[in-house]
């Protein structure tokens, strides 16, 4: 054989393996990957690594929030009034598109997490500015910021989760106020201030614009060098997590526990408290102040006998002005004074349900009445997503002889709820109608999407441990407009279901970072547990249909309630 | 002969570059590819027959959880992580198969592996008790800063009603009483 014919063979017998393995070693070959979109955080979507990229599905983009219209070659993506375009390929039998590259084009970026399968999206802060207490940022994607009160010095506290610095960041902020990299997709802005701003996580709406005017309230007299009074909780909104309190450019430690449930304590000698007096008064929210001669002792406290009627109970403090004081305003109808052995209750009528907070600091309480928007106030121009918990292979909780789940409880009671709300002229939306597996964060997506305007979830729930029993309506961490829809629900629920009355809760009561379906939902949302359904009582009496027709009405009238929407004939 | 030659340079050449192409395409690949892969620290098993300290969870009808403890036993092969994880989790159902298999500790945060069978048909107040009782559980140990959630050796990222996307952090032994250390601070509604 001569050696021309030998190199042939050999090339020839060696060519295809080499093709091969280059072909293998340069192809991008997919890999199942996931997405974390800004403060969306991981979006229930396929998506694939190719190379050092990410594809998610074009018709993923809408739970980003973005618009997507694919033409024969390219895609053009919609984003706060902003258009880009950019090529697709097919992958996993659908249309899909390099989402880092869309978001370099929004002026944003993304990375993979090292180690961890995550393409992480996320926006840069291009501006941080503050002009006569109005704090914007403005960012290359929609943001939402999670805010926050600390004591030691007093600060807002704001952090923008998906967001990085711009490394031409334009900050005009004033002296005590900075801006920083929390984490590494955490920007986080504090303020120092005493004035507590008080809006409602519901009304924070994602937008490549945020705006918080932090000087809406008036200072108060500073008749003490200290506002870290223990007992008298302020107005806040945890953080994501208390165990890191601060980015430490400002000095300071501790989140604000809120809420401590003690019991009132008669203080000696007993507080003397004059009439209290109106502070502000606009379409948006009342203020009326509070000023004991001495510092209070124990927490004030809120209860709610009716929608319209908050009752503020001031423990160690010994009422001296008039029975039934009278304020200018036009959302307060009356207040009553009843004066006890060691506190004094003030009752305040109000024209229709709002929200209420307290905000303290050693020398006054103020009593923050917050009006919800309502549009119209009728329940028929309302959008409601109705969810019922679990689905498909999440059973939930199930009886312990496993006659009953609760994924079919839920779901009968919110076929009924749509039924009845229909019935009203309301629109709408089921995330679930049939027996099929919805992801946590899919279900509130599935309101924000449709801008619906209440969120109601449906739960069962069950407890191995001890014996409780009754039903509990839960609300948002400190939302108190989701908390207001929550007592005009669960007081009408109580009138009917025949099941103790747990109450209303604070999901961070349940667990410190709150339940999954309401943290996302940009609406008033609620989370019912109808009953428990390892109590026989509580399980027999839920799966009388009687039950769910009487629980679903009074969800309606719950609603109605809320918006002020009262017409007696449906009562 | 002289064609033929040409031939030959012409195969040798193709052979040369397809050869660089390859050895390059291996070179990207492994320089691009993402490690997967994190190296764990080993936990040794602990003493036979020492304690640890084991949560004990208490509802009271009104449905507010409180944890109180009693002492575990370590048993024989058994760390003491799995010790106090799994003499919680048996105090929730003695009925039940959600016991953990291992627990391995990575740069301060545990990760705590389930078999499979783990089971999330538990309402609200079961699913806040379970992830509080499995934090506090490790709070105990110094050295552990989080947990983290694996069934089969995919991590959880949610339960029926709680996402577990934001880290877990320990509960440590002083805030037992009060787990989650927060509240509305509002009593009950009362009846309408």
């Amino acid at each position: 054989m001569s050696f021309t014919l030998l190199m042939k063979t050999w090339i020839f017998a060696l060519a295809p393996w080499m093709v091969v393995t280059n072909a293998l070693a340069q192809a991008d070959i997919p890999r199942p990957a996931e997405l974390a979109f800004t403060h969306l955080g991981k979006i229930s979507t396929p998506a694939w690594q190719i190379g050092q990229d990410c594809f998610v599905p074009i018709s993923s983009l809408r739970k980003l929030g973005w618009k997507a219209k694919q033409n024969k070659f390219n895609v053009a993506i919609t984003s706060d009034s902003r258009t880009v375009t950019i090529p697709f390929r097919t992958q996993g039998g659908q249309p899909s598109v390099n989402i880092g590259l869309a978001a370099k084009k929004f002026g944003a970026g993304g990375d993979w997490i090292p180690g961890s399968g995550i393409f992480q999206v996320f926006g840069f802060v291009r501006s941080a500015t503050i002009r006569d207490g109005l704090l914007s940022i403005e960012a290359t994607l929609a943001l939402k910021p999670q805010i926050s009160f600390l004591t030691d010095p007093p600060r807002v506290v704001l952090d923008f989760e998906g967001m990085r610095l711009d490394s031409k960041l334009k900050s005009n902020l004033v002296e005590n106020a900075r801006v920083g990299q929390f984490q590494p997709n955490v920007v986080r802005i504090a303020i120092e201030t005493d004035r507590r701003p008080s809006i409602p996580s519901s009304q924070l709406k994602a937008s490549r614009v945020f705006e918080l005017n932090y000087e809406i309230e008036p200072a108060p007299p500073s008749e003490g060098d200290e506002l870290n009074l223990p007992n008298v909780p302020p107005v806040s909104t945890p953080p994501i997590s208390d165990h890191n309190n601060d980015f430490g450019s400002i000095s300071g430690t501790g989140s604000v526990q809120i809420g401590t449930q003690q019991p009132l304590a008669p203080t000696s000698p007993l507080s003397q408290l004059a009439a209290p007096e109106l502070v502000l008064d606009d379409e948006k929210q009342t203020v009326i102040r509070f000023r004991p001669n001495l510092p209070l002792m124990s927490s004030p406290q809120i209860r709610r006998p009716t929608p319209e009627t908050i009752e503020l109970i001031l423990p160690g403090v010994q009422y001296v002005g008039e029975l039934e004081p009278t304020i200018e305003s036009e959302s307060v109808v009356a207040i009553r004074v009843a004066q006890g052995p060691a506190s004094a209750t003030f009752t305040i009528v109000c024209k229709r349900p709002m929200g209420a907070q307290i905000s303290g600091d050693k020398s006054q309480i103020k009593l923050i009445l917050i009006t919800p928007r309502v549009g119209d106030g009728k329940l028929s121009s309302k959008t409601i997503v109705v969810d019922a918990g679990h689905g498909g292979h999440d059973g939930g909780a199930q009886a312990p002889d496993k006659s009953a789940q609760e994924k079919n409880i839920a779901l009968a009671i919110s076929l009924k709820l749509a039924s009845e709300l229909t019935q009203e002229g309301a629109t709408v939306i089921l995330t679930r109608s049939t027996d099929v597996f919805i992801p946590l964060k899919e279900r509130p997506a599935i309101a924000n999407r449709s801008s619906a305007d209440f969120f109601v979830s449906i739960h069962i729930n069950s407890s191995k441990s001890g014996k409780p029993f009754g039903g509990m309506t839960f609300y948002h961490m400190q939302d108190p407009i989701s908390q207001l829809l929550g007592e005009c629900i669960q007081g009408e629920i109580a009138k009917v279901s025949k099941l103790k009355n747990l109450g209303v809760w604070s999901d961070s009561r349940l667990y410190d970072t709150g339940l999954a379906v309401l943290r996302y939902a940009e609406m008033p949302a609620v989370l019912v547990e109808m009953g428990f359904i390892n109590q026989t009582g509580d399980r027999l009496r839920m799966l009388q249909p009687e039950f769910r027709e009487s629980v679903a009405k009074a969800i309606v009238l719950g609603l109605k309630s809320y918006l002020g929407d009262t017409n007696e004939k449906s009562r | 002969m002289k064609n033929l030659g040409s031939v030959n340079r012409v195969g040798l050449l193709t052979l040369i570059l397809l050869c660089l192409a390859g050895v390059g395409g291996v070179a990207a690949y492994v320089k691009f590819s993402p490690s997967t892969i994190a190296p764990e620290e080993r936990v040794e098993a602990g003493q036979q027959g020492g304690t640890v300290k084991v949560p004990v969870p208490n509802v009271d009808e009104n449905a507010n959880l409180e944890l109180g403890n009693r002492e575990g036993i370590v048993g024989k092969g058994e760390t003491v992580y799995l010790a106090a994880v799994n003499g919680f989790l048996a105090t929730q159902d003695s009925k039940t198969t959600l016991l953990a298999d291992s627990i391995e500790l990575d740069n301060k945060v545990a990760r705590v592996h389930f078999r499979e069978g783990f089971s999330t048909d538990i309402g609200s107040r079961d699913e806040a008790t379970f992830l509080l009782g499995l934090r506090a559980a490790l709070g105990q140990f110094a050295e552990i800063e989080s947990v983290e959630l694996y069934v089969e050796g995919q991590k959880i990222d949610e339960l029926g009603h709680i996402s577990l996307d934001i880290p877990m952090p320990v509960i440590r032994p002083e805030n037992w009483k009060n787990p989650t250390k927060s509240g509305t601070g509002q009593a009950p509604p009362t009846q309408h």
